[in-house]
């Protein structure tokens, strides 16, 4: 079975994230669609006090 | 006064109203198609055939209060009729926010080819379904 890795981060994956497909060539994971698609924001650095 | 306790994004992912410069852009939520199939884990194939034929080709399986288990496309609808729905289903399918922008989901169904995708709440709520051909006229003026 071929290994997925997402595209964006390098993360290994079962299946896209997006299309859901084990033969998709533009592999994303969940968390890069989440920050893509603007579903959530990307880490903040903290701040110190 | 009422605090939205969950946040900002989840706002949004609700389909709640916003303001701001994305406010009147097209997003998945008001261009996913609402009326949709549906039906329950417990039906056969061959009793939703129909029924998604005449709604896009895609029926979403949900529960009774609309939280989507599932979803059947061509490969599943196109299999045996007497099989359950619970065992042919993709289980899990990628669900996407009303709030995300049209002209991202147009990217993305296009270079993933994906003709539709549910629509659903933060809560796993189904809005409706999304389908490549309206995002892509819906954005095809966009820059």
């Amino acid at each position: 079975m071929k290994a997925l890795v997402c595209e964006g981060c390098g993360r290994s994956v079962d299946v896209c994230a997006f299309c859901d497909s084990e033969d998709c060539n533009e592999v994303i994971c969940y968390r890069c669609v989440l920050y893509e698609l603007g579903e959530a924001r990307p880490p903040e650095p903290h701040t110190e006090d | 006064m009422y605090d939205f306790v969950p946040g900002k994004v989840d706002w949004a992912a609700r389909g709640l109203p916003v303001e701001g410069a994305n406010a009147g852009k097209p997003n998945a939520g008001n261009l996913a198609q609402r009326d949709v199939a549906t039906c329950s884990v417990d039906e056969t194939v061959g009793a939703v055939q129909q029924r998604a034929a005449d709604k896009g080709g895609v029926c979403v399986v949900v529960n009774e209060q609309r939280i989507v288990f599932g979803v059947l496309r061509d490969e599943q609808l196109g299999g045996s009729g007497d099989a359950v729905v619970a065992d042919v289903m993709r289980r899990g399918p990628s669900t996407f926010r009303p709030h995300v922008a049209a002209k991202e989901m147009a990217e993305y169904m296009t270079k993933h080819n994906l003709s539709s995708a549910p629509i659903t709440t933060a809560d796993g709520k189904l809005v409706g379904v999304l389908f490549r051909d309206v995002v892509m006229k819906a954005t095809e003026n966009d820059s």
